[in-house]
């Protein structure tokens, strides 16, 4: 049974299967052993609507180099039960070249997957998983999945011992026993070999970007947290929780969303590096908090890890709909910063980034991450340590004639923090003077309104306000998750289109950057903007702010299934092609 | 106010040169003066002490008392300060709003704060009004109070923030009145020296839209018991009052909030190793 | 109203506590008038913030001559509900309740008058209470500076206009500044 030939040698697989049945916990060993055999790869879940015992399913594709989204098919498809498996028709796209590993125990494979042609394997899970005391169908399924992938048996045994390894021994073999049954009945599927070479497999990571935003919180300086629960940005919190009491610092439970941003904006008056994380729903509420950290010009990091919307929305699910709230969201004319990470490594260094930017601006940061980056376990490189690290403005030496919001040439004012003698001054929403005085003249509110835009609009974002690839007469611009997708689509593309093919992922989101687009969108002739939502926001706003090329296109829809890389290759080639 | 010793802080290291908006006659001139004897008694100094306030007439204070100030968004001190504290343990940090600011959009705070315990003082200038937005009932307002958005009164029993503090764990929970002076300011000594979240309710005339409130200078008497380490007994005792006793009423010896920034790390951690596959 | 229940009169008062006694008095009272003065001028009333302003500056000139009095002395450390007022408050403590933006000149010596004398009561008291004659000569000096004061504020007030019967009325509503 041969893989499709991509310029990627990659596999994808999922398992499917009803509550109770352990399809997440087999899908992150899968993930985990084929990482210790030397693959790339990442796993998301997807799970139906209720809280036990609910059908769910884990997506992983494996892969020789990094990956960063799902394939348009499906290798290898094992049902562990089939139970509402048309719940998730969109993530499972078979052909004739797939598997699928069927239990006959659990009935027949459901008509729109079996009409897909592909082949058929069936594999008694749960009689064979009943000869073990204790044995379970799900690592019977597992084992022979493993084996069909090329992961090597001692890279799944490790994996269920770092996973499962707290269950105890008589549980441990009993897994071991199952695995080993369903690892006997498969065939080796491929030649392909993930390639070791490069890279010590030993010194490779496998993270969530919501853990990977928690590490570039803390790498940044981030020493105090508010949290409120909100799905899926709860990962983000519970992670920092310990490491960040550890690292000297602290995370206080709130009791809304509108407690967690004022408490970070209190703490960060404090002179402490602050964050909270919370979703669309929980941005919303912090909105005039936001405003205030403009007005008093604090510094603080607010990650917003998208879900579909609006209002409640489809919270297990993606999209990049909180663009518009993000960024035009706050009252008034409140210049602020909204950063995107473009992949769960990038989570790190654009968290970590978000921090730096907040505190040398004295100004509110929103990282718009979303749920596929979230709560996608990924294989990845190491991810090296950043030189830059949060710095604010302190004005240490408080002379007679202090003042807080002073005009300078950047719009960035040292601040006293609390403690130093002589700086004593009111930190205010109110607009205000120089001194901090609450201010209604004319000239004071447009004065601060310029300093406030100045230090925004006039601050060097370096290198990393986007990641610019290739070049030529077309450009595609796109953010956040959906740029992996349009990496690999571009590498489906013919040869003379990729040649002529420049991909922009823009990082820096606000503030808008028309000079630097202009330039890097100069000799192109041909402008798509890509991105998950339902009324092109990011395209809306690149025409408010930014020339174009007089042909652009946009290709968008909303969640809750991710672009897959074949949509967006056809849809480029086409583009090409008019 | 103490007397004038070389190095000992006095009234006027507190004073600020911000002129305050306050109606002439409002009840918070008193408490700034109270609030500035009593930091000025416990030596504390002005570079040391957080003011953070809401929105309304009361939250003004910050910026009319020399020390560093926070004045944030409507109902939302408390969590203001709470960041503070928790961020700065070092600094003394002193919350304060109005009735409305506090019970009504900030009720829901008032609730965790003092369920967290943690270590500031609470100080809600109680005038039965929202006297900035021009004259509408407040949470603590009676409910045949007659208003333009509420014609014939609101009809609902009012906020009763004493006895709601000592159900959700106020460390300290006392009633004063702006114009005794004298008496507020130790009772906000007492407040900002006992551990843990303390609450103090100043009864303070609005002198432009209750001119009725001139009466409370007669109504006002001693809690007629001393305070009670009984947080149900207070809350009994508050609860069939009349509404001006004035004096500390409870006095608890819960554990305040422990969470807070260091300045070292505790535990050595190498966060990258736990990435590895 | 406060808690504190010292008996005024159960101690006379030592030299250091009548000292510290008046020495406090003449600030508070510094204080309140300037305080005064700087409201009224806030709000336009500078007939009125003016006159508070000269009681402020008198104030000051007692003020002055208990700090010479005290000298070297070294003066006994109250905290501020630890002093002994007859009324619980310090005597020339003003009433805010009194104030009002549009208050005329006679409102404020009227107010005025109220506290020199409180202030002078107090001083008489204290030294109808002394059993230390040098005490006693400074008390009733300083009553007697106080006489002198409401003196004058009886002048001034006998020369002052009363105010009209619509001397609150404003025809402008208050102003929402938040």
């Amino acid at each position: 049974m041969p893989f499709r030939d991509s310029n990627r040698n990659s596999i994808s697989i999922v398992l499917i299967g009803k509550g109770g049945v352990g399809v997440l916990t087999a899908g992150e060993i899968l993930l985990t052993a084929a990482a210790r055999t030397g693959w790339y790869g990442m796993m998301i879940p997807a799970v139906g609507p209720q809280i036990r015992g609910g059908e769910s399913a884990s997506l992983l594709r494996l892969g020789t180099s990094p990956v960063n989204c799902l394939d348009d098919r499906v290798d290898v498809l094992a049902g562990i039960g089939w139970q509402h498996a048309e719940r998730f028709k969109s993530d499972i796209s078979l052909d004739a070249d797939s598997l699928i590993v069927t239990d006959p125990y659990e009935g027949e494979v459901p008509k729109f997957i079996a009409d897909s042609g592909a082949s058929i394997y069936e594999l008694e899970m749960n009689a064979l998983a009943e000869t073990i005391t204790g044995g379970r169908a799900n690592m019977v399924a597992l084992g022979y999945v493993a084996k069909v992938a090329g992961i090597k048996d001692f890279a799944v045994l490790q994996a269920i011992e770092k996973k499962l390894g707290r269950k105890g021994r008589d549980s441990i073999s009993a897994i071991t026993a199952c695995v080993r049954l369903g690892y006997e009945q498969a065939v080796r599927a491929s030649e392909v070999e993930p390639d070791t070479a490069g890279s010590t497999t030993d010194s490779r990571w496998l993270m969530s970007g919501n853990h990977a935003t928690g590490l570039g919180a803390l790498r940044g300086g981030i020493r105090f947290a508010a949290a409120y629960p909100i799905t899926p940005a709860t990962e983000i919190l519970e992670w920092l929780a310990p490491r960040l009491s550890d690292a000297g610092g602290t995370l206080v439970q709130a009791e809304d969303e509108l407690a967690s941003i004022n408490m970070a904006i209190g703490a960060s008056y404090g002179g402490v590096p602050s964050l909270t994380a919370t979703s669309g729903p929980g941005l919303s509420l912090m909105i005039e908090g936001l405003g205030l950290a403009v007005g008093a010009e604090i510094p603080v990091v607010v990650i917003d890890v998208m879900r579909g919307g609006p209002s409640t929305g489809i919270p297990t699910k993606p999209e990049q709909s909180d663009f518009n709230a993000a960024v035009y969201g706050l009252h008034g004319d409140a210049p602020h910063i909204v950063v995107a990470p473009n992949s769960v490594s990038d989570c790190v260094h654009t968290t970590q980034w978000a921090v730096h930017l907040a505190e040398a601006t004295q100004a509110p940061v929103i990282v718009l991450s979303d749920q596929f980056l979230g709560q996608t376990n990924a294989v990845l490189d190491p991810v090296p340590a950043y030189t830059i690290i949060a710095e604010r403005k302190l004005a240490e030496d408080v002379g007679e004639n202090f003042e807080r919001y002073a005009i300078t040439a950047d719009g960035i004012s040292p601040i006293p923090l609390p403690g130093t003698p002589g700086g004593q001054y009111t930190a205010d929403g109110l607009e205000h003077s120089a001194n901090a005085r609450p201010s209604g003249l004319a000239d004071d509110h447009v004065v601060q309104l310029d300093k406030r835009a100045r230090k925004i609009n006039g601050f060097d974002y370096g290198r990393q306000w986007a990641d610019i690839d290739g070049d030529g007469e077309y450009a595609v611009i796109t953010w956040g998750s959906t740029t992996s997708t349009v990496q690999e689509a571009m590498l489906r593309l013919p040869a003379e289109l990729f040649a002529n093919l420049k991909l922009i992922s823009l990082r820096l989101l606000l503030p808008a950057q028309p000079q630097k687009i202009a330039d890097v969108l100069s000799g192109v002739k041909h402008l798509m903007v890509i991105e998950q939502n339902h009324s092109g926001q990011l395209y809306r706003f690149l025409r408010a702010f930014c020339d174009l090329p007089a042909d652009v296109t946009t290709l968008h829809r909303p969640g809750p299934s991710v672009f897959r890389p074949g949509e967006i290759a056809e849809r480029l080639r086409d583009w090409s092609q008019q | 106010m103490s007397v004038q010793v070389p190095g000992k802080l006095k009234a006027s290291d507190y004073k600020s040169d911000t002129k305050p908006v306050w109606c002439p006659g409002c009840g918070d001139f008193h408490v700034r003066h109270s609030l500035t004897k009593a930091v000025a008694h416990l030596g504390l100094r002005p570079e040391e002490i957080v003011i953070v306030s809401g929105i309304g007439c009361s939250s003004r204070l910050p910026a009319y008392i020399n020390c560093y100030g926070f004045h944030g968004i409507h109902g939302r001190a408390l969590p203001a300060a709470t960041g503070v504290k928790v961020a700065r343990p070092d600094l003394t940090v002193i919350c304060a709003g109005g009735d409305g600011d506090g019970f009504s959009i900030g009720g829901n705070h008032l609730l965790h704060a003092c369920r967290r315990n943690i270590d500031i003082t609470y100080i809600v200038m109680d005038n039965e009004i929202y006297g900035m937005t021009k004259g509408q009932p407040s949470p603590t307002t009676a409910p045949d109070w007659d208003s333009k958005i509420a014609p014939g009164g609101t009809g609902i029993s009012p906020f009763q923030p004493l006895v709601i503090a000592l159900a959700s764990g106020a460390n300290f929970v006392a009633r004063a009145f702006s114009g005794d002076p004298i008496g507020t300011a130790r009772t906000l000594a007492e407040a900002i020296t006992h551990p843990g979240f303390s609450f103090v309710q100043i009864l303070s005339p609005c002198v432009t839209f209750r001119p009725d409130q001139r009466e409370w200078k007669k109504l006002v008497h001693p809690a007629p018991v001393t305070p009670t380490s009984d947080a149900s007994q207070a809350a009994r005792r508050v609860m069939t009052d009349d509404g001006f006793n004035i004096g500390v009423l409870y006095k608890g010896s819960r554990e305040p909030y422990r969470q807070s920034v260091a300045r070292e790390i505790r535990v050595e951690r190498n966060i990258d190793e736990e990435f590895l596959v | 109203m406060s808690p504190t229940t010292n008996d005024f009169s159960s101690q006379p008062f030592s030299l250091g506590e009548l000292l510290a006694h008046a020495l406090v008095v003449e600030l508070e009272a510094v204080q309140s008038y300037t305080d005064l003065a700087t409201q009224m001028s806030q709000c336009g009333n500078n007939e009125v913030a003016e006159l508070f302003e000269k009681m402020s500056k008198l104030e000051a000139e007692h003020v002055a001559k208990i700090q010479e009095q005290i000298g070297d002395i070294e003066l006994p450390e109250l905290a501020p509900w630890e002093y002994r007022w007859p009324e619980m408050e310090p005597p020339e403590n003003i009433d805010i309740a009194g104030v009002h933006y549009l208050m005329t000149p006679h409102h404020a010596l009227t107010l005025a008058l109220k506290n020199e004398t409180s202030a002078m009561v107090f001083f008489e008291a204290v030294a109808d209470n002394c059993t230390d004659q040098d005490v006693r000569l400074l008390a009733t000096e300083f009553a007697d500076d106080e006489r002198q004061h409401v003196a004058w504020m009886e002048d001034w007030l006998a020369k002052c206009p009363e105010p009209g019967l619509d001397w609150d009325y404003d025809p402008d509503p208050p102003a929402a500044i938040d």
